[in-house]
């Protein structure tokens, strides 16, 4: 965020419904029996008087779903073709450290992961678009 | 200014609360963890006990706001917000800063009373444009225009709506296209705040159920003290256009 941005902010909010983006994980103990895909938890749900003063895990929920958002973004600004042309990035990285930290919330049993990320265009025609990324060690 | 001094420093203590309660997720395992492209030393490697002086620091300033007081919270916001690689949670932080910087500036020039005015006129007019450009900017969208923008935001799983209103939306109830509607139309019709104070109480009113809603719906409890917070300086602004006009 430069200076600028915070002097001139753009001030957009929910403007079009837009795409929409879907992480998915699997784990493997050898790299070859895969589990099925799995969605990283989202923090249960409360909106009572303390949430309004006091709600963090919600709103690092909805940071690391923009994590999400600013890889795919990125992805498609730098025009390329599969999500291991994005392993130096730091936008990749983040979204890697996501994953293995659900990983290693669920167990502590499995060595492999690799995760998708389905993005879901909205609209008269609506399309969904699958990101692979490659084999991580967790 | 003062009230709004004095809110968002209320609010910079519960970001900061908020922070240190997930500091798990900046350590040296967590997602947002140091080291990686984003090397900003020994604020980086100690950020909650940092965010712990930070709040020492707001309820000092609390107590006695002062200019040097202001640069140390508005140099750990700035750093903050470049730990997490450019926003949190995107526009309460720009909120949060822009007034921050405000207040900062504010503070630094006790004797000259145009820098003053300056600084409460631009954060003024900057809440304005908040909700009037980001109606503007709903507009060429035609699921704002039908009022089915609401729904779909609601469906969307991109936020943990409570069921209650997933609900409302799966059963294409009429009161949120109503509600589609009202944000357009409150939105656009902002800049009235400023014609004259007392419309500028109906739309600050008006804000606080908008934000209560936003809280309620999409869990938004950052935006909801981030905006309230600046509310003192928009009627102050409301006051110095109002008499100008």
């Amino acid at each position: 965020m430069s200076l600028l941005r915070v002097l001139i902010p753009s001030w957009k909010f929910f403007d079009s419904p837009g795409s929409l983006t879907r992480l998915e994980f699997q784990t493997s103990p050898d790299g070859k029996t895969w589990s099925s895909w799995t969605s990283p938890k989202a923090p249960a749900v409360s909106r009572g008087v303390l949430q309004l003063f006091l709600n963090p895990w919600e709103n690092a929920w909805l940071a690391q779903t923009a994590l999400v958002e600013k890889l795919c973004a990125e992805f498609f600004d730098l025009n390329l073709k599969s999500l291991s042309e994005m392993k130096s990035l730091d936008s990749y990285r983040l979204v890697v450290y996501w994953v293995r930290t659900e990983i290693q919330k669920l167990s502590h049993q499995e060595k492999y992961f690799h995760f998708k990320i389905e993005i879901q265009n909205s609209g008269a025609e609506a399309t969904t678009l699958t990101l692979a990324s490659s084999v991580h060690e967790i | 200014m003062i009230w709004t001094e004095r809110l968002i420093l209320f609010t910079l203590f519960l970001q900061s609360l908020e922070w240190y309660q997930v500091r798990a997720l900046f350590s040296s395992h967590g997602i947002w963890r140091d080291g990686e492209g984003r090397e900003l030393g020994l604020f980086s490697r100690h950020l909650s006990t940092l965010l712990v002086g930070r709040m020492v620091i707001i309820v000092l300033a609390l107590i006695k706001p002062d200019a040097s007081l202001m640069v140390f919270l508005v140099l750990s916001q700035v750093l903050i917000v470049l730990r997490f690689r450019g926003a949190y949670n995107g526009g309460s932080d720009y909120v949060t800063t822009l007034a921050l910087l405000m207040i900062w500036l504010y503070r630094s020039f006790p004797q000259s009373p145009n820098v003053q005015t300056a600084c409460l006129l631009y954060l003024g007019l900057q809440i304005t444009f908040s909700y009037f450009l980001s109606g503007i900017g709903k507009l060429p969208n035609s699921e704002w225009r039908k009022g089915k923008a609401l729904s779909y935001f609601l469906l969307s799983g991109k936020y943990q709506v409570p069921v209650i209103w997933q609900n409302l939306a799966q059963k294409k109830n009429p009161l949120l296209k109503l509600a589609s509607f009202s944000v357009l139309v409150f939105e656009l019709s902002f800049p009235l705040a400023l014609v004259h104070p007392n419309l500028c109480w109906v739309y600050m009113g008006l804000g606080v159920i908008f934000h209560w809603f936003n809280f309620q719906i999409f869990g938004l409890n950052r935006f909801f003290w981030a905006w309230i917070a600046c509310y003192p300086a928009l009627l102050e602004t409301s006051q110095w256009v109002s008499s100008r006009i």
